[in-house]
């Protein structure tokens, strides 16, 4: 069976005035369909710049992303910010909500950003809010809630509009350690109850041991993989 | 005086700083680092900050070059001379001043320390002309000019400035003649004129007049040009030896002077200060023989130079700019602090003290300022050059349009004679001001910096007012309202309408305060309607209708409040714009997250969105004003061109003091009609006992034209109403009811005349004494006897007027000829008033060449009403294009301030925008979204100008200042003006939206400065 996500031979070199640096070394890495992956490494170990290459928000040096079958980097800028917007989701370590919208317009600016009607992004929104435990907050501004709530805001955010594969870069990076079991749980959750694929970076192991799948890396190569089907 | 003070305060606050740098070098070294740590928004502060400084620098100038002007005439014309001594002798009542009898009091005033020059003169106004033409005193050969005799060797020593080197070598019969007089006459060395030393002597025909030879010509320049205390404008100077003089005026007293000549310590204008203790000195040492007039024209020519102050209209109109750029500094320093927020809250919880803290923002905004004030002086003066040179035109172009000889040559003088100047303290304080202000907001930046609270500001969590200082602000609101309440009642009581209106509107506006905070938003809306509803209606309340004529402070406050109400409804209420706007825009399938974003960042960001809808606002609104109410005039006077001269395309005036011939036109095939009004000045005969003075224009048989002016034009008492159809009717109905008059519009306000009226009226033989009061074109005496009442005319009725204010030539009580003693008529002036051929205006001007031919043979003048309406609306168009021109310049306070929240946007999104562009915004989204943002801001902020400033044009014109006239509004120069305004805007917006939307999602959702 052909992976959901291929990565071929992704190099990424940054510029640092004279000095190159590698962050990422000819990765291949396959992730399947509705799979969790987490992506573990000391800080500076290319994670994130991984991330950001397979999610298309970032341009590798060389290689392929085949994202369900379409080279993504082989797509122009906007068709590139199309498909992310049909076909990804995003959570990140700040959250990155709009503090000038409550959470529940937070969440249908995903929607709209698809063309969706007013009245259904706003029902699918709060539908998603509720689903998220926050279904009495819909109304609150980002400033309003507590880091983990803001955070669930950014999963809903990620999810409302069904995506096939979710992109999280430490999303328990800013909150505390109950808080990110409770996360963690909760994308769990939603990835047996929508078979999602989400792929997570963090550098803490144990945000890592709910994964399908957890993949090692150091210096820009990845350096293990594990499977955990015991525990699945 | 007050300079010394400034600059020891300035120097003073200069050392402070330097010395609290030097002294807390860590947060020197943090604010002067900032200030380099974004160039982009270093440049856009300093230009913001440096509007003030331009404004207020340029309003100086335009004074300082104004008054120099003003000076260099007044030293042209009177060059060192401040105080000038007449006589009579009290035996003889004779005007000449022996030089025995004054040589004493000459002597003592060369010895005071006060004075550097005395001088006597024999001198008159006399009459020079072409040998055999001057008695005529036609313009073209004669010209009424200054004979001044003065001794050589005495003018080396007058004044200061030594530098009159004109040879005085002349013969018997020589004269030197100024330049002016030489042109004006056609005159070269050696020409002979003849000299009538009175007026009179033109009826005495067998009186030969001495003929003089030009022996050079001069320009005439300080006490060379000095023409006498009358100030009338002569057509020149004469300047001959003290004996040559006397013989030219027949004075028969050897050594007979007529003024003494005085110059004060200094230069021509710093000597003039002096001039009381030079009066006294002279009193105290005046031989007794004399009776002395001493007249200190210096003094008085510098005091009402001084007083003409140019800079108070330049800087009331730039006070709205200065008051916008206020805002856009308070915006500036508010988003500053916001952006320094984490790293100050860092420093307090590294042990930081409040005040060291505070001094980081401090010093930042003290180099901004410094450099802005510094920026702001040469920009000011540039602006202020620019504008001066297009007034120099204007005034030129002007001149030349009007149809008197020598007008366009003083256009040309006035052109060569006017620079641009400033002199160094307008330079000071404008620097001054432009430093203090923004320091003024940077202090209050940094006492709120100081307050932060420590956790919240490292975790970058907002800050709201707590709940102690929502009490205060309640507090003080509510005692705000009681006390505006008390001034409303001891204002009714005390009838100031000032106290009354300032005090219901900040009643009215601190109403919503009374209220819990959850429902104030509606109270806030409720009282802004409330406070322009009030302001709009308000002359329908007695206590103000009564002031509002006459009351500039009441007339500001009402256009504040209509400005600051509407301010306060837009602010409290983006939330409706923005739903109104995102349910109108959720149709556009894609984009309705765009504007939903846009619109949001705007809407609810509301202190910095109201900030620069404000400044928008408050820029557009003043302009909208300025363009308003002269356009509405402009019009009128369009309107008025067929009140005129009464439906008459022509009139003519004599330039001599013979009356216009009529019979000279009668035969002209291209003059379809004419006829003739006297002038003159009539008494209204008050109950009271008081007379007042005005002009009657008295029409003869031929006067009136059937079909215009309109008779719309006319409000008439009913009676009248039924009989006439047409202005030629009304006329004939005048001279058929010979004891009625028709007044014109504005008189009947400033006589309290009303249609229907019955009225005494006296001719009047002249006036003696000053009036009581006055006002154009009225004067009131107090008495029949004061204005020689010649003969009573007995009751006439009022029995119609112009409507509105229009403008006319006739401005005065319109009356048959029939109504008065033909006697009463011989010394009133004549206007011929004529009709040409000709159906539009060109074929009229063609006309006109014609008549001016036979016109200017006759010493007469020919006024077509259209020249004269081109010229009075190039005047005011001119003028308001200066106006604008500096009001252009305070836009660049909106749109720097947009800019700068943009700018600032763009940073402080960065990781949002990461974040939009991951989620799938394309870069045109992102594009989109910055400049929706800006629109958004920017167009309510232009509409809210524009429409509070047609309401309170609105409010203006319906007060007695504007007398009636209708308001226009020009709709198409505003929106021009609104959207060229906006695209600016959108430009300067556009390298912020173009980042943003250019910038790598990643690398923006990484960024951390």
């Amino acid at each position: 069976m052909m992976a959901f996500v291929e990565v071929r031979e992704l190099m990424k070199t940054y510029k640092n005035g004279e000095i190159k640096v590698e962050a990422l070394k000819e990765i291949d890495l396959d992730i399947n369909n509705g799979e969790i992956l987490s992506i573990l490494g000391p800080s500076g170990c290319g994670k994130s710049t991984l991330l950001n290459c397979l999610s298309g928000i970032d341009e590798p040096t060389s290689g392929v992303v085949n994202i369900d079958g379409i080279n993504i980097h082989g797509l122009t800028d906007d068709k590139k910010t199309r498909f992310r917007a049909k076909n990804m989701g995003f959570i990140f370590q700040f959250y990155n909500l709009i503090p000038v919208l409550n959470a529940v317009e937070n969440v249908e600016l995903a929607l709209l950003t698809l063309g969706y009607d007013e009245k259904k992004a706003r029902k699918d929104s709060a539908e998603i809010l509720e689903k998220v435990g926050l279904g009495e907050r819909t109304d609150y501004f980002p400033s309003q809630l507590s880091g983990g709530e803001r955070q669930r805001v950014s999963v809903a955010r990620a999810l409302v509009h069904k995506p096939k594969i979710i992109w999280a870069d430490e999303p328990t990076g800013a909150l505390d350690t109950k808080t990110s079991r409770e996360l963690m749980e909760l994308i769990e959750q939603l990835n047996r109850v929508y078979n999602q694929t989400f792929v997570i970076v963090t550098h803490d192991e144990r945000i890592s041991s709910g994964s399908d799948r957890v993949i090692q890396m150091d210096s820009g190569l990845i350096i293990s993989s594990k499977e955990k089907v015991m525990e699945k | 005086m007050l300079i010394n003070v400034l600059v020891i305060a300035i120097a003073a606050s200069l050392i402070i700083v330097i010395i609290s740098m030097l002294r807390n070098k860590i947060a020197f070294k943090i604010g002067f680092r900032n200030i380099f740590r974004r160039k982009a928004d270093t440049f856009l502060v300093v230009a913001g900050s440096l509007i003030g400084t331009a404004l207020i620098v340029g309003s100086f100038a335009m004074n300082d070059s104004f008054q120099k002007f003003i000076f260099s005439q007044i030293e042209k014309r009177f060059g060192e001379v401040d105080v000038v001594v007449t006589a009579t002798t009290k035996e003889t009542n004779n005007p000449y001043i022996k030089h025995e009898t004054i040589a004493s009091l000459a002597q003592r005033l060369r010895e005071s320390e006060l004075v550097d020059g005395v001088v006597p003169i024999v001198a008159k106004e006399v009459i020079v002309g072409i040998p055999g033409k001057t008695k005529n005193m036609e313009p073209a050969f004669s010209e009424t000019v200054w004979l001044m005799g003065i001794d050589e060797e005495k003018i080396a020593n007058f004044g200061s400035n030594n530098n009159e080197e004109v040879n005085f070598e002349l013969s018997d019969n020589g004269v030197i003649v100024s330049e002016k007089l030489a042109s004006n006459l056609d005159l070269k060395i050696g020409d002979k004129i003849e000299l009538m030393r009175d007026a009179s002597l033109r009826f005495v025909f067998w009186a030969e007049l001495p003929t003089i030879t030009i022996e050079n010509i001069i320009e005439t320049e300080g006490i060379l040009g000095y023409q006498g205390t009358a100030m009338t404008n002569c057509g020149g100077s004469i300047i001959t030896t003290p004996e040559n003089a006397r013989k030219l005026l027949e004075i028969n007293i050897d050594n007979a002077y007529t003024e003494l000549l005085v110059s004060n310590k200094g230069d021509y204008i710093a000597g003039a200060k002096f001039s009381s203790r030079v009066e006294q000195l002279i009193e105290e040492n005046a031989p007794e023989s004399l009776n002395l007039r001493i007249n200190k024209i210096k003094e008085e020519q510098v005091e009402s130079a001084s007083q003409s102050n140019i800079d108070i209209l330049f800087l009331a109109l730039s006070f709205f700019a200065i008051l916008a750029g206020i805002l856009l500094l308070s915006n500036i320093y508010l988003m500053l602090t916001e952006e320094r927020r984490t790293e100050l809250g860092t420093l307090r919880a590294l042990g930081y003290t409040r005040k060291k803290v505070s001094l980081v923002v401090l010093y930042e905004g003290f180099f901004y300022s410094l450099l802005a004030s510094m920026i702001g002086v040469p920009v000011g003066m540039g602006i202020s050059e620019f504008l001066l040179d297009k007034f120099v035109n204007l005034f030129t172009n002007i001149t030349s349009l009007i149809p008197f000889e020598g007008a366009s040559q003083f256009g040309q003088t006035f052109q060569m004679s006017f620079s641009f100047y400033i002199q160094p303290q307008s330079i000071f304080y404008g620097f001054f001001l432009g430093l203090i202000v923004p320091m003024a907001v940077v202090l209050y930046s940094c006492r709120r910096i100081s307050r932060m609270n420590i956790v919240k500001a490292v975790r970058g969590i907002p800050e709201y007012f707590t709940e102690r200082s929502k009490q205060i602000i309640k507090i003080v609101a509510i005692a705000g309202f009681i006390i505006g309440l008390l001034v409303v009642i001891a204002s009714y009581n005390s009838s100031s309408a000032v106290g009354f209106f300032i005090g219901f509107v900040v009643a009215v506006l601190l109403f919503p305060f009374l209220f819990p905070d959850s429902i104030r938003r509606l109270f806030v809306t409720l009282s802004g309607i409330a406070a322009v509803i009030f302001t709009m209606f308000s002359n329908s309340i007695d206590i103000i209708s009564s002031q509002s004529g006459d009351s500039l402070v009441l007339m500001i406050a009402k256009g504040f409040t209509i400005l600051f109400a509407g301010l306060l409804l837009v602010v409290y209420n983006l939330r409706i714009f923005e739903m109104l706007l995102t349910t109108l825009f959720k149709k556009l399938r894609g984009s309705s997250g765009v504007f939903k974003v846009a619109l949001a960042f705007a809407a609810r960001n509301r202190r910095r969105t109201g900030l620069t809808i404000a400044m928008y606002a408050l820029v557009i609104y003043i302009i909208t004003l300025i363009s308003i109410i002269p356009y509405s005039q402009e019009r009128n006077l369009v309107e008025s061109r067929n009140l005129f001269f009464m439906g008459y395309d022509v009139g003519i005036l004599s330039m001599s003091r013979d009356n216009v011939d009529t019979n000279e036109y009668k035969d002209l095939d291209y003059l379809t009609s004419m006829a003739s009004v006297k002038s003159i000045n009539l008494g209204l005969n008050r109950d009271t006992g008081i007379v007042s003075r005005f002009p009657a224009y008295i029409f003869d048989e031929n006067f009136g034209s059937e079909e215009i002016p309109e008779l719309s034009n006319f409000e008439l008492i009913p009676k009248v109403r039924g009989n006439v159809e047409t202005a030629g009717d009304l006329w004939d109905y005048m001279r058929k009811n010979p004891k009625t008059v028709v007044l014109n519009g504005a008189l009947s306000m400033i006589a309290s005349l009303e249609v229907g009226d019955k009225i005494n009226l006296s001719t009047i033989t002249g006036s003696q004494g000053s009036p009581m009061s006055q006002g154009p074109p009225m004067e009131h005496y107090s008495s029949r006897d004061s204005v020689e009442v010649k003969e009573d005319l007995g009751e006439f009725t009022v029995i119609g007027k112009v409507k509105n204010s229009s403008l006319t030539f006739l401005s005065g009580f319109m009356i048959s000829e029939k109504a008065l003693p033909e006697d009463s008529l011989n010394s009133a002036t004549k206007i011929v008033l004529v009709n040409l051929l000709g159906s539009n205006t060109e074929e009229k001007e063609s006309h006109m060449d014609e008549l001016r031919t036979i016109t200017n043979s006759n010493a007469q003048i020919p006024l077509l009403v259209d020249h004269l309406i081109k010229l009075m609306t190039q005047t005011i168009r001119g003028m308001i294009d200066i106006l604008r021109s500096f009001l252009y310049f305070g836009m660049i306070v909106g749109i720097v301030g947009i800019a700068i929240i943009m700018v600032k946007a763009l940073y402080e999104r960065r990781r949002l925008v990461g974040m939009l562009k991951a989620i799938g915004f394309t870069k045109k989204m992102v594009f989109s979204s910055f400049w929706i943002e800006t629109s958004f801001t920017v167009l309510i902020g232009i509409l809210l100008g524009m429409i509070t400033g047609a309401l309170t044009s609105q409010e203006l014109f319906s007060s007695a200042t504007f007398n009636g006239i209708n308001m226009a509004i020009p709709w198409n120069q505003l929106f021009g003006m609104g959207i060229i305004f906006y695209l600016i805007s959108l430009m300067a917006t556009f390298i912020p939206s173009y980042i943003a939307s250019k910038m790598s999602p990643a690398k923006a959702l990484r960024y951390f400065e």
